[in-house]
């Protein structure tokens, strides 16, 4: 399954394809809602922060060449951790799929679909996402290289159709609620490139070792451009931010924009678009679950796992009973796992794998001398 | 494998486009497509819808009908009126698609009314709940109607137009080119109420009662004629009126539709009315204005006026100024205009006369706009120009910009108007 090797473009499409779909969903909102008009701010502030971050997981990660997280988590805690901390991340996975398809079919429900039930919605997408894995890396890959674009066209204009709606000034005050709220507690905004996570997986997936810094840098610096025209689009079209929940924020945009009188109205071309991506979210999401899963269990033939788990986030998005608990797991339980999971706990693996491969090195090296 | 999921692909294709047609949720045929809503206040303090409904060509024998309460007789029309009481406009719409067995569709609605007494107790849940409706296309035009919406709606049967509709959407655009009212769409209302820094303000209506009958229009537009010595007065239709439309009621007389001034909100209350004069210098202030004639006393002989028409405006530059007796607003405008009366009280080639033209229109637009800035500072306490977006940048953060509290702040503004008025040629022939 693992035997196809992605190229520079590939790399960056797939890992673009995790964190934009967040772009789509509820973040901008969620995230102006944190920092209200210092958003633009904050968001450069956590970019900076997160190019720290990949800096030095790319330093730690090219300790181990060729081994993604597991193998990095087996070589700190032998088979059971690695066991333990591959089950976490297969749920992580699963769990951050389910809500991300129900927030989505919620969105298309209220949309285009009012008189359908949004069970049914999840339903065609989970059927659509099983049969794209089956066909593995490759395909997603591709489909992943033919939406990205598509996705990244329908940003750009979203932003430069929605001009004529724009209050510039509403990017003001430019603190927004303080100093303290921007910079300290606004920090929890790092949830916004919790996508990154695919990065930890990505390393043994490149043709070439070397590529694995250009894939961290252009997506981590392209998807922060993206994420500040999308929330200064927000910010600058609609006042009072933090009383906009819609399940899709880019929609509440997109449906202002008008070319002329003859096309007034041009909302569905964007759900065109961003069906198609949200499966690619979903098939890509779900690939590195089947990865993880290959890796703990030694599985020969994983296909029929791929039903399996597309089963698991069918079930486990039919448990979230409305909004407001979709809100909840967003909003709160998918944000602080998320930092915790990705960043505090990824890191704390990394730095003490480090330590122990140096350790070991130096045990090596004082035995060797004693000899 | 490939050929097996083709096979299957096949399949699935053809039964989802055989089948479709007998498995439709809705079609065309199940919608009545709404082209104006009209808000009112019912009795026992319901509120009182009045739907606009489009009628496809071939069956558009026109008719109105009252579904609850109201209903008025109208002449060959394409539309419907459909009027209900209800509690929220939800319900109502509700009530009105069982009356006409259709469901109403809100997606090609051009219109949404509001009357003055409705607008004046607070209109922002309906424009949270319009907003929040799906269908409707968020640059639906919102305007205050002085007499009754449904009186509105029931009066505007288009004279120049075969179709309701695009009599709708051919009146917002007058204010283009005559600069008597000023577009509001259901998104600029949306934003302005929820704004910190600016208020509402929306297009404003009422309909005019003829047939030798007094004039029954209450008229925000109209109050004003003659105001500054540049008015026309109000013809019966077409004529000088931003925009018009004609029908017969019941009891004989023709009503004209006149959409002309402005209303002006603070929060989501309207404060008051603006006339299509004083509507000018809130364009040329807020920068929207495209073009207008507009008459301004002659400097050479009394009672006289000269027509310009005024054009290609550079950008009216705002700047405020905080201190402790409040908020100092400096507005400096520049106009570039052409002299369209051939009067033989002055030569245009003179350039002495020139100069005495150009001095009494700085002075004309200058008061026109000093009076603008005092009727709605002092007297309506609403900063619709949004003048509040050259203060909020000085305060560094929300708490700051809220504790200053500019809406109660621009009460007390000081306001300070340079004009300067560039005339670029004149006659044709002189």
């Amino acid at each position: 399954m693992n035997s196809y090797k992605l190229k520079l473009l590939e790399g960056i499409a797939i890992v673009l394809t995790i964190l934009l779909s967040h772009i789509l969903l509820s973040l901008p909102s969620e995230l102006a809602t944190t920092t209200a008009s210092s958003t633009l701010l904050n968001i450069v502030f956590v970019t900076i922060i997160t190019l720290v971050f990949f800096l030095i997981i790319y330093k730690l990660f090219s300790v181990f060449p060729g081994c993604n997280i597991i193998d990095i988590s087996e070589f700190l805690g032998g088979k059971v951790f690695k066991f333990i901390y591959g089950v976490c991340y297969i749920a992580y996975i699963l769990v951050l799929s389910s809500i991300m398809i129900r927030l989505f079919a919620e969105g298309l429900a209220l949309i285009s679909f009012s008189h359908i039930d949004v069970d049914f919605i999840m339903l065609t997408f989970v059927i659509a996402v099983g049969i794209l894995n089956f066909f593995g890396l490759k395909a997603i890959s591709r489909l992943n290289l033919i939406i990205i674009p598509l996705m990244i066209l329908s940003i750009v204009f979203i932003f430069f159709g929605s001009f004529g709606e724009y209050t510039f000034q509403r990017v003001f005050p430019l603190l927004g609620y303080g100093l303290k709220e921007t910079f300290v507690d606004g920090i929890s905004n790092i949830y916004s490139f919790s996508g990154l996570y695919v990065l930890f997986f990505i390393f043994p997936l490149l043709t070439k070792i070397s590529e694995f810094k250009k894939v961290g840098i252009a997506s981590i610096l392209s998807y922060a451009f993206f994420l500040l025209l999308s929330v200064a689009a927000l910010l600058f079209s609609i006042p009072q931010i933090a009383n906009t929940t819609s399940p899709l924020s880019l929609y509440v945009l997109a449906r202002q924009i008008s070319l002329g009188d003859y096309i007034q109205s041009i909302d569905a071309i964007f759900l065109l678009i961003w069906i198609p991506f949200m499966l690619a979210y979903l098939s890509t999401n779900i690939h590195f679950a089947l990865t993880t899963f290959k890796q703990l269990t030694h599985i020969k033939y994983i296909s029929g796992v791929v039903y399996c788990f597309c089963a698991v986030i069918f079930v486990i998005s039919l448990v979230i009973k409305n909004m407001s608990e979709i809100n909840v797991l967003s909003n709160v339980v998918y944000k602080y796992l998320s930092i915790g999971f990705v960043f505090v706990l990824s890191l704390i693996i990394l730095v003490l794998a480090c330590l122990k491969k140096l350790i070991l090195k130096l045990l090596k090296k004082e035995a060797t001398s004693n000899v | 494998m490939f050929k097996k999921m083709f096979y299957v692909m096949g399949i699935i294709i053809f039964c989802a486009v055989a089948f479709s047609g007998y498995l439709h949720e809705q079609d065309i045929n199940d919608l009545a497509y709404v082209i104006a809503i009209g808000f009112d206040i019912g009795n026992d303090d319901k509120l009182k819808l009045t739907f606009q409904i489009s009628i496809p060509s071939g069956n558009s024998s026109g008719s109105s009908g009252g579904g609850g309460s109201s209903s008025s007789e109208k002449g060959v029309s394409d539309t419907l009126n459909q009027t209900v009481e209800c509690n929220s406009f939800n319900s109502g719409l509700n009530t009105a698609n069982n009356i006409i067995s259709k469901r109403l569709n809100l997606s090609h609605c051009k219109f949404i009314i509001f009357s003055e007494e409705l607008a004046s107790l607070g209109i922002l849940d309906y424009i949270y709940t319009l907003e929040n409706n799906i269908e409707l296309r968020s640059n639906c035009n919102v305007l205050v109607s002085t007499s009754t919406a449904e009186e509105f709606i029931n009066s505007s049967t288009p004279i120049l137009e075969h179709s309701t509709s695009k009599y709708y959407e051919i009146i917002t655009t007058s204010s283009k080119y005559s600069g008597y009212t000023s577009n509001a769409t259901l998104n600029t209302v949306y934003t302005s109420i929820v704004d910190d820094f600016s208020e509402t303000s929306t297009m404003l209506g009422n309909v005019q009662k003829e047939e030798g009958s007094e004039d029954e229009s209450s008229s925000g537009g109209e109050s004003s004629s003659g105001e500054g010595g540049s008015s026309d007065g109000e013809s019966s239709s077409g004529g000088n009126s931003s925009s018009s439309g004609q029908t017969s009621s019941k009891d004989g007389m023709e009503s004209d539709i006149i959409i002309g001034g402005m209303a002006v909100f603070k929060k989501d209350k309207l404060v008051g009315t603006l006339s299509k004069e004083e509507t000018v210098p809130y364009l040329i202030v807020t920068d929207k204005l495209k073009e207008c004639v507009v008459s301004i006393p002659s400097p050479f002989s009394e009672g006289n006026y000269i027509d310009l028409h005024i054009y290609d405006f550079s950008k009216t530059k705002n700047s405020v100024k905080l201190d402790s007796s409040g908020p100092q607003i400096t507005t400096n405008v520049t106009l570039k205009s052409t002299i369209l009366s051939n009067d033989f009280d002055f030569d245009s080639s003179s350039n002495e006369d020139i100069e005495k033209i150009i001095s009494a229109a700085s002075d004309y637009f200058k008061e026109q706009i000093m009076n603008y800035y005092e009727k709605t500072a002092r007297e309506f306490k609403s900063d619709i120009t949004g003048l509040g977006k050259h203060a909020v940048y000085k305060f560094p953060t929300i708490a700051d910009w809220e504790e200053y509290n500019w809406s109660e702040k621009f009460e007390t503004a000081t306001f300070d108007v340079n004009v300067q008025v560039n005339i670029e040629s004149s006659y044709f022939i002189s």
